[in-house]
């Protein structure tokens, strides 16, 4: 049987229920990498090009944790999910990166242009077995499975169980007694990631503030609700998170954090636009990771947050 | 009345103007770029923003300050596309009054974009306009190239540089087809008889990397003319006609740069970045002595190329010397690693 290694990290957040039940279904053993820590920090910033956003510094260091332990590394090259739009383009070279940093990496490496995963199906896939059909029927139940993550994840916890991301007994689910709920919005890969956003939402819930993400939303709502805010916007996972601050805003979220890593280049001009339309309607954070761990200036910066939301509420109700 | 303005790329304000006038409209050439210029685009940009970004942005307010009404900006490749409508808000919201055209969305709407500048232009003079203009910006960068292959050996200093002035002039002059062939025959001839010496040691290195930083010398900080001042041949193949001619058959040509990249890259890394790795490597093969990878911080195409450039310098044994600017990138910095890598390059073609 071989072994498939998928980093936790990136297009991991987003596909993770389809890319397991695909290899599943074709009788491979899919390995994750462990939640990010220490190690895979160290070693993310030593072997990523410095100029590299956090998150690719990230999947680095978890693409390091799998090479050498499992058979193949799964890696695609995705350019858009939509068409017409686009992928941040390092999500192009993610294959290339990985295949000029270590040496010797077995990779499967789709492309994936306009949603199109067929990819899979045909040579890339040719080790495991050459029966298209087979594969095929491993896709289909492979987006099903995907589908029902998804919808699972819109009114309770499915899709963030499977990814191993919270316990059963938590919810991010918006507790009815929360007196302040925040949007914590950014792209999935940084939000659910254990050194970035889930330090973030652990701090607001000890504050006792409900948590929303994008993910709540069917995003393709949010999606289409980037319209009402941009319209040369390409970058698909940025036109949810601009959306998704959209559709919190109309349903009364008391504020806003964006969370981004430095320095992410779509990032640094959709949230620039977002947050010049949107601050005067509802109080804004934009909270910016680089590898520099503070955290107290996080803590600083959360408790300011809140207090001042506090605050604003007492004097519009005085 | 429309007085047009556009953002500043090197020489071919000479061809932006040109084709504006020819539409009909009055031009205002964007000041000259100065510390100012970057200094007023930083304080007005996004902090994480990428460099050419900051510098067009200065470039649009120093133009609007001196009464200019209508911003023409371009846009595609990687975060380029998305400049015209977060630079047109942050003008907006500091309070300036214009007209905002972007221009080269795609080729189809290349008529429909010029023709809403000057809506009393019928289609078919446009026509003759763009294909007038197209000519002038093709022979611009032809001469332009042919100089600064040849400009290191120039035996009397400054030959290739009068002549290039001169050329300039003209063909803001230049008004008709006949005119642009002209001037190309008799620039050409001029250029053959200028003396040129190869010196024993012909060090030839090639310039890759992003658009911007590749084209527009006071962001890269005058970095060919220094290096023909220090005898090197440089070759770069990113010219404004060259990003042009490959938005025809845009996907075959990445994938004929994917193949050019072999083993190195096996995907399209997005805008140049697929072009610096196979360039870079066709340099090398070719017997270049070295490479300078010129980017903006944060380039995500560019930076995506690194890891594969890396290889090859370490695979081939060829100095590859990666220049990344942001706000704060020394000129005196960037100045002792070029005269080092010059060195370096001499001490290894001498051995």
């Amino acid at each position: 049987m071989q072994s498939i290694g998928v980093p936790r990290a990136l297009f991991y957040y987003k596909y993770f229920p389809f890319i397991n039940e695909f290899f599943a279904a074709l009788g491979c053993e899919v390995i994750v990498s462990p939640k990010t820590n220490k190690a895979i920090i160290d070693n993310g910033l030593r072997l990523a090009v410095d100029e590299s956003c956090l998150s690719l510094k990230l999947f680095l260091g978890h693409v390091n944790e799998l090479v050498g332990q499992v058979d193949y590394l799964y890696v695609p090259m995705m350019e858009s999910v939509v068409n017409d739009e686009a992928l941040c383009t390092r999500f192009m070279a993610l294959p290339d990166i990985v295949r000029n940093t270590f040496e010797g990496v077995r990779i499967i490496e789709p492309e994936i242009v306009d949603n199109n995963f067929l990819d899979l199906v045909r040579g890339e896939t040719a080790f495991i077995t050459r029966n298209v059909i087979k594969k095929k029927s491993a896709f289909k139940r492979a987006v099903a499975a995907q589908r029902f993550a998804l919808e699972q994840f819109l009114d309770a916890t499915g899709y963030f169980e499977i990814l191993g991301i919270i316990d059963n007994n938590r919810s991010t689910r918006e507790d009815k007694s929360c007196d302040i709920n925040i949007a914590l919005l950014g792209h999935a890969y940084n939000v659910y990631d254990a050194f970035i956003g889930e330090i973030v939402a652990n701090k607001l819930r000890a504050m006792n503030v409900g948590i929303k993400t994008l993910e709540m939303l069917p995003t393709e709502d949010a999606h289409a609700a980037a319209l009402l805010l941009s319209r040369d916007m390409y970058w698909t996972y940025n036109k949810e998170i601009i959306g998704a601050a959209r559709l919190y805003i109309d349903r009364g979220i008391d504020g806003i954090i964006f969370l981004t890593t430095f320095p992410c280049g779509p990032d640094a001009l959709s949230l620039e636009l977002a947050i010049r339309t949107l601050k005067n309607q509802v109080p804004i954070l934009n909270l910016v990771f680089d590898e520099l761990e503070s955290d107290t200036g996080l803590d600083t910066r959360l408790e300011t947050f809140v207090d001042m939301i506090s605050l604003q509420r007492e004097a519009r109700t005085a | 009345m429309k007085i047009a303005t556009f953002p500043h790329m090197g020489d071919y304000h000479v061809i932006f103007r040109g084709l504006l006038e020819d539409i009909g409209v009055r031009v205002m050439n964007p000041p000259p770029m100065t510390k100012r210029t970057l200094e007023l685009g930083c304080k007005h940009s996004p902090e994480a923003a990428c460099v050419p970004f900051k510098y067009t942005l200065g470039n649009f307010i120093e133009a609007l300050e001196k009464g200019a009404n209508l911003i023409v900006q371009a846009g595609g490749g990687c975060r380029f596309g998305f400049y015209a409508e977060i630079q047109e808000t942050i003008l907006r919201d500091l309070g300036y009054q214009f007209e905002f055209k972007r221009i080269f969305q795609g080729f189809g709407s290349m008529i429909s974009d010029l023709k809403s500048i000057n809506p009393n232009m019928n289609s078919r003079e446009l026509a003759r306009v763009i294909a007038l203009n197209y000519l002038k910006l093709t022979m611009f960068d032809r001469v332009d190239s042919l100089i600064r292959e040849n400009i290191s050996y120039e035996v009397e200093k400054g030959s290739y540089e009068k002549l290039r002035k001169s050329f300039l002039r003209e063909l803001a002059r230049t008004k008709t087809m006949r005119g642009v062939f002209r001037l190309r025959r008799k620039t050409l001839g001029f250029l053959k008889h200028i003396r040129t010496r190869i010196p024993d040691t012909d060090l030839k290195v090639g310039i890759v990397g992003e658009l911007y930083m590749v084209m527009e010398p006071f962001s890269n900080y005058f970095l060919e003319r220094e290096m023909a001042r220090m005898g090197i041949k440089v070759k770069r193949f990113v010219t404004l006609s060259t990003i042009l001619h490959e938005a025809f058959g845009y996907r075959k040509k990445m994938r004929r740069y994917v193949h050019m990249g072999h083993p190195y890259i096996k995907h399209h890394l997005g805008a140049h970045g697929t072009e610096s790795v196979a360039k870079s490597l066709y340099l090398i093969n070719k017997g270049y002595d070295g490479i300078i990878h010129l980017k903006p911080f944060g380039c995500m195409p560019e930076i995506n190329a690194m890891s594969a450039l890396h290889r090859i310098s370490k695979d081939k044994k060829v100095p590859i010397m990666h220049l990344s600017f942001d706000e704060q990138t020394s000129e005196t910095g960037i100045g002792t690693r070029l005269e080092a890598f010059h060195d370096m390059l001499r001490m290894r073609a001498n051995r």
